[in-house]
């Protein structure tokens, strides 16, 4: 069976060589530098933080299994519900809906 | 005892050690198109504590790729002039104000700041504001609680007291105990320090930005509330502010589509934390 991976996003320093791009990496004007599924080595890595690269996403095994995602999930929505404590106007409700989605998301 | 007032602050301002020159020199440079690299370097290789510093984040930078750095020069070459600004700026702020007494860390109020200016470079970077002057203005816009806690250190921990006890956002306790809060203190402060307007007009403007009507006030209040919302420096305590909708609506700001940005923002505070070792 493959290994599942989930996708995490760094800086190019705190990447070690060997490691898979999840997403393509654009320069400021949009155009291509690395495609996704790149397989990265030092030199790429050295150049990315040259041309002032600061995040790139990429793949790590996930050995979680299913009741570890679950508790991982339920922590992260009681830490949200923790700082998002107490009344708010409506745009900090909009701020907490997509901090809300963008945690699901990325703990899964 | 009563608190210090506002009018009292200026006196207070003089007892903070001064700005590190390197930090006058990066603020200076912010609106001028002669600043240069040569002159930048000198300002760096003119204090070995700073060129240490530098040498400690850009090793920390590069920490997956094992490849050392042991020169300021090569940590231009590495890592260009705009990370080697920001690394210099937050490391000599961090240094020269580090506060540590009972019931006060000015470390966490710089891993806030970190958050904040760590924000506000990208949130500027999507809105057209400089990111420069975005993530200095991040980084200095909570001065204002040093010099509260220089001016009466009591006054300041009842108001901290208050703001962990009472659940209140810490400006509200500060008005409560000084009649006056961080932002009011902070330009104050600034202005003393001769800081540019615009950063003025952020540290003043951060927690109610509408009576000001600055784009870099607006950005820094959003910045503020992004990173209590991220956890970023994950204080116990943390509680997101209220948001202005108006800064939000004159930034353009539309949270479903800049949520694409949140793993990056996470990705950068982390980096820099390490690489500043707070």
């Amino acid at each position: 069976m493959a290994t599942k991976q989930r996708i995490l996003c760094l800086a190019p320093g705190r990447a070690t060589p060997g490691i898979t791009l999840a997403r393509a990496i654009t320069d400021r004007e949009g155009s291509i530098l690395l495609s996704a599924g790149t397989v990265l080595d030092l030199a790429m890595l050295e150049r990315l933080i040259r041309r002032g690269v600061d995040a790139i996403s990429v793949l790590v095994p996930d050995n979680r299994d299913e009741a570890t995602i679950a508790d991982e999930l339920r922590a992260a929505q009681r830490r949200i519900e923790t700082i998002f404590r107490g009344p708010g106007n409506p745009a900090r409700e909009q701020l907490h809906a997509a901090v809300l989605n963008y945690r699901i998301e990325s703990t899964k | 005892m009563t608190a210090p007032t506002l009018d009292q602050l200026p006196d207070h301002a003089e007892a903070l050690p001064s700005l590190p020159e390197v930090v006058n020199y990066l603020i200076r440079a912010l609106n001028d198109d002669n600043a240069n690299l040569e002159t930048l370097a000198h300002h760096i290789n003119s204090d070995p504590a700073i060129v240490a510093r530098l040498l400690a984040a850009a090793n920390s930078v590069t920490a997956g790729l094992s490849k050392r750095v042991h020169s300021a020069g090569q940590a231009f070459l590495l890592l260009g002039a705009d990370r080697i600004a920001n690394i210099i700026l937050a490391s000599a702020l961090i240094y020269r104000y580090d506060t540590h007494t009972s019931g006060f860390n000015a470390r966490m109020l710089w891993q806030h700041s970190l958050g904040v200016a760590t924000c506000a470079r990208v949130l500027a970077e999507q809105t057209g504001v400089d990111p420069d002057l975005a993530f200095t203005s991040g980084l200095l816009h909570d001065i204002g609680q040093l010099l509260m806690h220089t001016a009466s250190p009591s006054h300041f921990l009842q108001a901290l007291d208050r703001h962990l006890n009472e659940d209140i956002p810490l400006f509200v306790a500060e008005r409560s105990v000084f009649g006056y809060d961080h932002c009011d203190a902070g330009r104050i402060l600034a202005t003393a320090w001769k800081l540019p307007t615009d950063i003025i007009d952020a540290i003043a403007a951060h927690h109610e930005p509408d009576g000001f009507g600055s784009e870099i006030g607006n950005l820094i209040h959003v910045s503020e509330c992004l990173s209590h919302a991220l956890d970023l420096g994950e204080l116990p305590s943390n509680r997101v502010p209220d948001l202005s909708e108006l800064a939000c609506a004159n930034l353009g700001l539309s949270w479903p589509k800049f949520a694409a940005h949140f793993a990056e923002i996470e990705a950068r505070f982390d980096d820099f934390r390490v690489s500043l070792g707070i």
